[in-house]
């Protein structure tokens, strides 16, 4: 099965009003991506966010308002394991917070390459993709192993 | 028509070379005394062999000066973003580009962040002419710059390092995108992490900085031809070529070279996105940016590369495609592109560095960034937010 995105965007309206602001102290700085849930609230503190979790059977998504006004969303398994996150908004989001122990291998991946411009970065047990310029970047990072059973790539947005 | 406008474009471009050329060479050259608004393009394997990149030169003088200059080529002409980017290792040191400072008298460092990486180093006073020309007293970014070693890790945290001319894959950057700032109003409201720093001895923080003192689009501050810009370049085969050649003209409808003609304008959203129609989707992010090296779309459309292009689409045969692209006013324009095996045209022609049909998976799957392949064969036109146009206000894109 897979998740239907119309519908689930659909539902924002109403799960928007189940808000969570958690505001318990700041963990040890743990990886996001491939993190557990615990690490979400890490990268709320270390990014000053806001946060709202928005939930439906597959997965949770909690969404991150940065201050300068990009969102990034981090994709929770029923494990609660982060198995993506993506962002969209007028700045790069902290990729070393939110990719956590993926940070390095990005960045070593991003500089090998032959191109300027948008990245799209597929190992295995990663993808990395990132665009847009200043003042308007979009992007997504996810392990295609952890996603849950019915959902696709195409959720990660 | 095209044929004749590109003939006589070439005469341009090999007169203005002839007078305008070198580049990385020592200050105190007399800058180049034209005055037309037409600067030659060049796209070939540039400083670090990055295929699609559109390189021009620049000549830069200390404020004020107009014999302490230096003419510097391989810049890349970027549409994408705004305000002029050296390399300080380019840099003729009798320049000595006076460092800006912010209110405190701390020096002013920039990070900028791409897609792809961030770029770290201090805002200094230059003034810049270019194919008649001139932005005076305006701010530039010198990447790279030793007197400033430390990064924050608020800057570094975006991605690659690019902060040498091999990384940064250009002798530096012309930002001639549709936006007059490089940050605009949120850097003037409020203190972002990621964009300007104050640098006193004891470390840099981020900081405010006014729209007038942040990094601007230079065309915004040319006397006249202030409106915008059009890049053309010519056709490529469908197999590459080593080099491609065009004009980067100054003005839109401001002379009679740079006129909209038949072009389609194609009104933006503020941040500078418009929408594109292909193969039966809407991608709602999507962008034309000559600082790109591909076409930029989706997700999984086609097999991927394994071989040299790893990663990028790979199709077994060329896609000869059609899109429509869309403004936000619902003004629409047909463009026709291809997409080839990037790995067969590699190891067919390893020497090449200008092609019209490679493309790569995005970074979401409602992108589609029209990078330089897009380029080729067209005229292009970049309108500048708030600047009157005969094709109506900036900011917008017309081809």
């Amino acid at each position: 099965m897979t998740i239907d995105i119309g519908r689930f965007s659909r539902h924002f309206a109403w799960l928007a009003g189940v808000v969570l602001i958690a505001g318990s102290a700041a963990g040890p700085a743990e990886a996001s991506l491939g993190g557990t849930q615990a690490s979400v609230e890490t990268d709320r503190l270390q990014v000053g966010a806001t946060l709202r979790v928005l939930s439906s059977a597959a997965y949770s998504v909690h969404e991150l308002q940065t201050p300068s006004g990009t969102v990034v969303r981090e994709f929770v398994s029923p494990a609660g394991i982060v198995f993506g996150v993506a962002w969209r908004g007028p700045s790069m989001p902290d990729l070393r917070q939110i990719l956590g122990t993926y940070f390095d291998r990005y960045v070593e991946a991003g500089a090998a390459r032959k191109a300027r411009g948008p990245v799209a970065i597929e190992q295995p047990g990663l993808v990395v993709q990132s665009a847009g310029h200043p003042r308007a970047f979009v992007g997504r990072a996810y392990i295609p192993e952890a996603l849950p059973q019915g959902v696709t790539a195409d959720a990660i947005r | 028509m095209r044929l004749l406008v590109i003939v006589a474009m070439l005469g341009v471009g090999l007169a203005l070379g002839g007078c305008g050329g070198g580049g990385g060479g020592g200050g105190g050259s007399t800058p180049p005394p034209v005055a037309q608004n037409t600067q030659p393009i060049s796209v070939n394997a540039g400083p670090d062999g990055i295929v699609n990149l559109a390189f021009i030169s620049v000549t830069v003088c200390a404020p004020g000066s107009t014999t302490n200059c230096q003419t510097i080529d391989n810049i890349q002409v970027d549409t994408g973003s705004s305000g002029l980017r050296l390399l300080s290792s380019v840099l003729s040191p009798s320049l000595s580009l006076p460092q800006q400072v912010d209110g405190n008298g701390n020096p002013l460092v920039e990070c900028i962040q791409f897609a792809d990486g961030f770029s770290w180093g201090p805002v200094k006073a230059v003034d810049m002419q270019i194919a008649g020309e001139q932005a005076k007293s305006m701010a530039v970014q010198i990447i790279g710059d030793p007197a400033f070693p430390s990064i924050p890790a608020d800057c570094s945290s975006s991605g690659p390092p690019e902060n040498d001319v091999s990384t940064f894959g250009a002798n530096g950057l012309l930002g001639i995108g549709l936006l007059l700032q490089d940050c605009g109003p949120a850097c003037a409201q409020s203190t972002l992490p990621g964009f300007y720093y104050s640098c006193p001895q004891t470390g840099c923080v981020a900081t405010q900085v006014a729209l007038a003192n942040q990094l601007q689009n230079p065309v915004g501050l040319f006397s006249v031809d202030n409106n915008g810009a059009v890049i053309e370049l010519s056709s490529v085969p469908a197999g590459g070529a080593a080099s491609a050649t065009g004009s980067l003209i100054f003005g839109i409808g401001t002379q009679a070279n740079n006129g909209l003609g038949s072009a389609k304008v194609l009104p933006t959203d503020p941040t500078g996105f418009i929408v594109t129609l292909f193969g039966g989707q809407t991608y709602t992010t999507s962008y034309i940016d000559s600082g790109s090296s591909l076409l930029f779309i989706g997700f999984n459309l086609y097999p991927q590369c394994t071989a040299a292009a790893s990663g990028w689409y790979c199709p077994a045969t060329t896609q000869n495609l059609s899109a429509t692209l869309q403004g936000t006013t619902g003004s629409t324009s047909a463009a026709a592109f291809s997409i080839a095996n990037a790995d067969q045209l590699f190891a067919a022609n390893p020497g090449f560095y200008a092609f019209d049909d490679l493309a790569s998976p995005g970074g979401d799957p409602s992108l589609f960034a029209w990078g330089l392949p897009f380029f080729y064969g067209r005229n292009v036109y970049t309108a500048i937010e708030t600047k009157q146009t005969p094709g109506g206000t900036g900011p917008y894109f017309a081809f």
